[in-house]
């Protein structure tokens, strides 16, 4: 009884990081959400770009083949802006873009996967010369933040756990309160 | 809604119930077959079973007279012979039917059944095949020298498969 | 000093008692449990919709004509007034399964090729959809027996007995067996896909008056397309609830429309947009792609849910009761036929429609005076 009182602390530690490890295990290998959901892996013109001249023509590229529906919102300094017919191709949408003046744009897309997941989003890009403003990040895809979120989540819960226990221990031993 | 709308409500719903109640209440009336009242006897809820050769016709016979009124006998249309039934236990224990002497006596003021395995009016010797659906028309012959006519309908049925046995 | 409610229980309470008294062989549970079959109109359409469903899809016998179909509604329409009001059929062998009718109701109706039998009346089948893969199983009958109730035992006993009663003249083709979640709060039942279904619907007298039951040759009667709907909901599961609800355009937790609005009763608005300027509810989901640009219903439905039990697979027997079937759910189909994002997991497998007859008065059956047969 003594020895392993004395052995606890480690053994404690020890089983800590054990599970620490699994958690970390069991979140990468989420693999389910992370590939229901469809995300866009580039796009031409690229998010925040800078271009010299009007893109005649963009392309998103996302992880999934698509369904046919699929929408697009052009906005320009002057308001919205008709753009050519959105085509989908497997995995990618392509359109062709008005001529446009120099100015600061905004491409907003709606897909939705072939397995019926939509994502709606935009990307934004500034045509010409104009004041190099900070371009507004777009708002991230919100399932890898949430795997990351609980990813994180789990490790500090654990971490808090596994001090607590400890800590508790110690103090037991010392009290010499009854299990 | 106001405070008027739900004291009516009550009396609403009551009459929605009595408007239901009835529907159950005389749902006997509601076929087409037509139950004469005579002499204040009558026959409800009548019914032909459907098949070949010879048949009952069950339903209820109810005498609402301070007399007791016997059926004597009767005819129908597609039968050469009417015979009033009674199904006993045979000798071998198996249900035998056989013509009931003196008829079938309903009590003053009370009914009397006619069901399958039971007492019951049997159409013999049928003229021809009878029909789901169709309403045959029968009319019983009284104690007190009037006659009761109804109309049943024919029903496919396949239970109560009594032996005629006439002579036991 | 009583509440709203409690003024209503009194009066619920009230009415009961009157009902139980003014009706001796009935206690005062089933009094409420009776729904009468005879009417103007057949009950069973704008009844709302009882816990379980048998739909018969029956032809009959070769050579019968409107005199044998008269003796067959006959049959039916006593045995169904007996049983709807808590008492045996004649000759029925099982009385006592009887007793307790649980707000069964029986609902008569007559395929395309019978309509002709009746003057006026013409029922043109469905045309093809291009989602439409139909089994012959489920397919077109001439006659259609429609059996609601709250309770098995009385479902299953008027089912039978009316199946022993067409012995001769009708010929069973199919049986399709639903279940519909009733709930106590108001709020529409949910299919197998978790959805509240029946949100869109018409409510009051009138609304049943203008879109479900006819004028004309068939007056007081109303005209049923019946879809059988599988689901496929081995991939239906794959989805999360965002997709789920994007796909129908309300919410899953209350069926409140994705536009916004407190429940599944607020009005779906289709030209509301997020932050990007997309439509809230997606023009391709089911409920942007079924709506009217009226804003409201279009046609009674009056769905059950279905389990197949000797394969598994289950959906949606999806029932629609319109005045005017061409004119109201033929549009609604091809629209969602053309484009609909439901379509991925749904597949219509069969298809039939009826001209649902008129009710039938006291001591009158269902169907005589529209074929013109005698009392
Ligand atoms: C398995 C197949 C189906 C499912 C699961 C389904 C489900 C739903 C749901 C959840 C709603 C929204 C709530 C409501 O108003 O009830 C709805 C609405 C509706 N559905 Fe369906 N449905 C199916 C098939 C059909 C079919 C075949 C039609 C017609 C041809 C149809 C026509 C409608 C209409 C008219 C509405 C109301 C739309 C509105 O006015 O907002 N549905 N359905
Ligand atoms: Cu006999």
């Amino acid at each position: 009884m003594k020895a392993l009182s004395a052995s606890a602390p480690r053994a404690i530690a020890r089983l800590a990081a054990c599970l620490l490890m699994i958690a970390v295990g069991v979140v990468a290998s989420l693999p389910l959400p992370a590939q229901a959901h469809v995300l866009l892996l580039r796009s031409d013109p690229a998010d925040g770009s800078v271009l010299k001249e009007a893109p005649t023509r963009a392309v998103f590229e996302f992880n999934q083949p698509l369904a046919p529906t699929a929408y697009v919102i052009l906005t320009g300094p002057d308001g919205p802006l008709t753009t050519g017919p959105v085509k989908v191709q497997a995995k990618t949408l392509t359109l062709t873009l008005p001529k446009v003046t120099d100015g600061r744009y905004r491409l907003a897309y709606r897909v939705i996967s072939a397995s019926g997941h939509p994502l709606t989003n935009s990307i934004s890009y500034v045509v010409g010369k104009i004041a190099p403003r900070t371009m507004k990040q777009p708002p991230r895809e919100r399932s890898p933040d949430w795997i990351a979120a609980t990813g994180v989540g789990a490790v500090v819960l654990l971490g808090i756990g596994a001090g607590w226990f400890v800590v508790r221990r110690k103090r037991q031993r010392q009290t010499g309160s009854p299990q | 809604m106001n405070l008027k709308n739900y004291l009516l409500l009550p009396i609403f719903i009551a009459l929605l119930a009595l408007n239901g109640c009835s529907g159950s209440n005389d749902s006997d009336k509601s076929s087409a077959s037509h139950n004469s009242v005579h002499s204040g006897i009558k026959v409800s809820d009548a019914w032909v079973a459907q098949k070949p050769d010879m048949t009952g016709v069950f339903g209820v016979v109810m005498n609402h007279t301070d007399k007791d009124i016997t059926i004597t006998g009767g005819t129908s249309e597609v039968a050469t012979k009417v015979e009033l039934h009674e199904t006993v236990a045979a000798a071998d224990g198996s249900m035998k039917m056989r013509p009931k002497p003196g008829g079938f006596t309903i009590k003053a003021n009370s009914m009397h059944e006619l069901a399958p395995g039971k007492d019951h009016i049997m159409l013999m010797g049928l003229s021809r095949e009878l029909k789901p659906g169709e309403q045959l028309r029968i009319t019983l012959e009284l104690s007190n020298g009037d006659s009761l006519e109804f109309t049943a309908p024919v029903k496919p049925f396949t239970g109560a498969e009594e032996d005629y046995d006439p002579e036991s | 000093m009583p509440t709203r409610r409690t003024i209503l229980r009194a009066g619920v309470l009230a009415g009961a008692g009157v009902a139980a008294s003014a009706c001796k062989p009935l206690s005062p549970e089933k009094s409420t449990s009776v729904i009468a079959f005879h009417g103007l109109r057949q009950a069973g359409v704008q009844t709302s919709p009882q816990s379980h469903l048998v739909l018969l899809g029956i032809d009959l016998t070769p050579k019968s004509g409107a005199e044998d179909l008269g003796r067959l509604m006959w049959l039916w329409s006593d045995d169904a007034a007996r049983l709807t009001s808590g008492q045996p059929a004649l000759a029925d062998t099982e009385p006592e399964l009887a007793v307790d009718p649980a707000n069964l109701t029986v609902t008569f109706g007559i395929g395309p090729r019978l309509t002709q039998l009746v003057s006026g009346v013409t029922l043109d089948p469905l045309p093809h959809f291009s989602t439409d893969k139909l089994q012959e199983r489920w397919g077109q009958t001439d006659l259609v027996v429609q059996l609601c109730a709250d309770d098995l035992i009385s479902l299953t006993h008027a089912q039978r007995m009316l199946l022993k009663d067409m012995a001769g003249l009708g010929v069973l083709r199919w049986t399709q067996s639903g279940f519909h979640q009733r709930t106590d709060d108001g709020s529409s039942g949910r299919n197998l896909m978790g959805q509240l279904d029946g949100s869109v619907n018409p409510r009051n007298a009138n609304e049943h008056d203008a879109l479900v039951w006819a004028d004309g040759a068939w007056k007081h009667g109303t005209f049923l397309a019946v879809r059988r709907i599988e689901m496929h909901l081995d991939t239906w599961d794959e989805l999360d609830r965002e997709a789920r609800e994007f796909t129908i355009g309300r919410k899953l937790s209350n069926g409140a429309p994705l536009s916004g609005g407190k429940d599944e009763f607020a009005d779906p608005d289709l030209h509301a947009t997020d932050k990007h300027g997309f439509a809230l509810i997606d023009p391709a989901s089911h409920v942007a792609r079924s709506r009217s640009a009226m804003n409201g219903p279009q046609f009674l439905r009056r769905g059950y849910n279905y389990v197949e039990p000797t394969d598994g697979t289950s959906g949606l027997i999806f029932m629609a009761y319109a005045s005017d079937l061409a004119g109201q759910f033929v549009p609604v189909q091809q629209r969602l036929a053309e484009q609909d994002l439901l379509n991925q997991w749904t597949q219509a497998i069969g298809s039939a429609v009826y001209a649902i007859w008129p009710g039938a008065p006291k001591g009158d059956y269902v169907g005589r005076a529209q074929l013109g047969l005698p009392r």
